[in-house]
């Protein structure tokens, strides 16, 4: 059965209500890999880093009554829950889409008629899935981004390496894409 | 303007973290992110430490009692 997905039209723009809503309730522009690699950062969050940034700050800034406080936490509590539950939503909704959209027809593990062509076998699926999902996290720390954090974001304010990002990436995915196609006979 | 580079600073998360280090968020990561040596790094595809601290300074970590 083939697969029948969003309207990329529609797609577009619920993607870029996501961002603009993201930057309305942090404040920040949206970037999933950068928000995957702060989470996996949280580890140096430690008390003696702390204590030993808190002294830099002192010998940077000096004594200042309130430095920071006068304004309330740096980051309201409610930036900050919203930074870290949009990556568990961002997964929680893309199941509720499925399990609310049966009409997509898409079954699990399949990832569409030319996955399936090329990769018969639902360990060969999850292993090339896998790697390319570090692939990606590589490309993505090297590049400074992702598509979200290039294409939504840095595109969007006018970044000019996002630019040259998204060309690269852009045009790599639709010659690879074309070429699958063609090989696939679709 | 906003630092670009926020989201995956692995400093940002501390700035954000205690009163006393939003001050480091306000001048670098909400004023002027251009200077700040993380970005900077970033920018030219360098490695950045964790412990780099914007003004160029490596932390140095202290053990608490």
């Amino acid at each position: 059965m083939e697969p029948a997905f969003i309207s990329p039209w529609l797609a577009g723009v619920l993607t870029a209500l996501v961002a603009v809503a993201y930057a309305g309730v942090t404040g920040w522009m949206l970037g999933v890999s950068g928000l995957f690699d702060a989470a996996l950062r949280r580890r140096v969050s430690n008390e003696d880093l702390l204590a030993a940034l808190e002294a830099a700050t002192l010998a940077q800034f000096g004594e200042q009554p309130g430095a920071g406080a006068a304004e309330g936490p740096a980051t309201a509590p409610s930036d900050r829950n919203a930074r870290r539950w949009f990556l568990p939503g961002m997964l929680l909704g893309g199941l509720a889409w499925r399990l609310l959209s049966p009409a997509t027809g898409l079954e699990w593990g399949t990832l569409g008629p030319s996955m399936s062509l090329w990769l018969p076998s639902l360990g060969a699926r999850v292993g090339v899935l896998f790697g390319s999902g570090v692939l990606l996290g590589f490309g993505a720390r090297m590049a400074g981004g992702c598509t979200s954090g290039h294409g939504l974001s840095g595109v969007a304010t006018g970044q000019r390496g996002s630019f040259v990002s998204v060309a690269v990436f852009w045009t790599v995915a639709t010659a690879l894409s074309a070429v699958m196609n063609r090989v696939a006979g679709r | 303007m906003a630092c670009p580079k926020a989201e995956g600073c692995a400093l940002y998360e501390l700035f954000t973290s205690r009163a006393l280090l939003g001050v480091w968020k306000t001048y670098y990561c909400l004023g002027q992110h251009e200077n700040c040596e993380r970005f900077k790094r970033s920018e030219t595809g360098q490695e950045i430490d964790d412990t780099l601290l914007p003004n160029g300074q490596s932390l140095q970590p202290v053990k608490q009692r």
